[in-house]
């Protein structure tokens, strides 16, 4: 009898422990504050101190701050943007002494504050798609209209593009046209809180994780689409396998997908699905989510924590 | 005239071949500068102008694609 007893209790202990790990099919979100931004593009994410740092419509940096669960917005103070007009910028890339870097158009790199001036400019003699940053070296996303050939760069000393960076090689599209293949080549890297970064290709359900020295390794993500690129292209709100990726300190991969929106939900950007991987890419549940979600700004031993489509800030429990 | 009209019928082509590559405005915007850039008298000065057509496009494509 006691021993029948014991066996019960494995068994519940068993299944608790199981289905602590299994993911919800429907993820709850709390609220948390906001909204933090509008309906325009963020273009770029840095973590810098205890803030999260977001490139907004171009022209705005909003600085989150989790622990305080506040939000300031500044203007980036270029010449252009004091003189009346815009100098677009795309993509932050942030160090650990606080540093923080931005393309402004397709030629210029720019050091920037968190208070958006703009600290130093550096003309790069030829046109760039992103900027990053890995270990203390920034990362050049080529404007790439011949490939194959290395997605990313490394900065020097100088912080130019100087070496490739990772073995992500840019794809041909024998059927499609130039600037086609070019935007279809363009890679996005997402946050880490270990020494490797997820960074994919917009139609594919797979990330490259890279170490700081360029060491890569392909993970393949279960239950996500792939999307065609002609699907892709011709959508004004295209259905991403990956819209945003985190590597937790954990190792653990979270994924944010387009997914499918709800029947007579309003299209707009965001992900219906929160997906969890392995580092080895062994799926560890997908959930969707009742409201879609922009970016992850950070997930912890409890809780990932979100940006809605709405603006605001929501933690989904972890799984 | 015919050198210009047959480039811009190359580039046209070259776009049309990739099916329905019409991402809301990107692609007009990009068929139209095309079309400005084929007007452009000087082989060089076409050619570059073509180039900055395509990285339009890319910057249009790039907030719909890889934006958050």
């Amino acid at each position: 009898m006691h021993r029948a007893g014991l066996l019960v209790l494995a068994v519940v202990l068993g299944a608790c422990r199981v289905s602590s790990r299994q993911a919800p099919a429907s993820a709850s979100l709390t609220p948390m504050f906001g909204p933090v931004i509008g309906a325009e593009v963020i273009g770029g994410r840095a973590d810098a101190n205890d803030e999260i740092v977001l490139l907004a419509g171009g022209v705005d940096l909003v600085r989150i701050n989790l622990a305080a669960r506040r939000s300031v917005r500044v203007r980036l103070r270029t010449v252009a943007g004091q003189q009346g007009g815009r100098d677009d910028c795309w993509n932050l890339a942030g160090f650990a002494d606080g540093s923080l870097w931005t393309l402004k158009g397709r030629q210029t790199l720019a050091r920037i504050s968190t208070d958006g001036a703009v600290v130093s400019e550096t003309p790069l003699g030829e046109p760039y798609f992103g900027l990053f940053a890995a270990g203390d070296r920034l990362l050049f996303q080529r404007a790439d209209f011949l490939p194959p050939g290395p997605a990313l760069l490394a900065g020097g000393a100088d912080r130019r593009p100087a070496a490739a960076w990772s073995t992500i090689a840019t794809r041909t599209f024998p059927a499609l046209a130039r600037a086609a293949v070019a935007a279809l080549n363009m890679v996005t890297c997402g946050s880490t809180e270990t020494v490797e970064r997820a960074c994919w290709f917009p139609d594919e359900p797979a990330v490259f994780l890279v170490t700081d020295d360029g060491s890569t390794r392909r993970v393949l993500l279960p239950g996500l689409d792939a999307v065609p690129p002609e699907t892709l292209l011709t959508s004004d709100n295209p259905r991403r396998p990956v819209r945003d990726a985190y590597v937790d300190a954990a190792g653990t991969l979270w994924i944010l997908s387009s997914g499918m929106p709800p029947p007579g939900a309003a299209e707009q950007p965001g992900g219906w699905l929160l997906a969890s991987y392995a580092s080895d890419g062994a799926s560890r549940g997908i959930a969707r989510l009742p409201e879609a979600a922009r970016l992850i700004l950070r997930a912890d031993t409890r809780n990932v924590t979100l940006v809605t489509a709405s603006g605001g800030v929501g933690q989904v429990p972890r799984w | 005239m015919v050198k210009k009209t047959l480039l811009a019928l190359v580039v046209l082509a070259g776009f049309a071949a990739t099916p329905q590559t019409a991402m809301a405005g990107c692609a007009t915007d990009l068929i139209n500068c095309y079309g400005r850039a084929a007007a452009i008298d000087s082989f060089w000065y076409r050619s570059a102008a073509g180039l900055d057509c395509e990285l339009d496009f890319t910057d249009c494509a790039r907030r719909k694609l890889i934006g958050r």
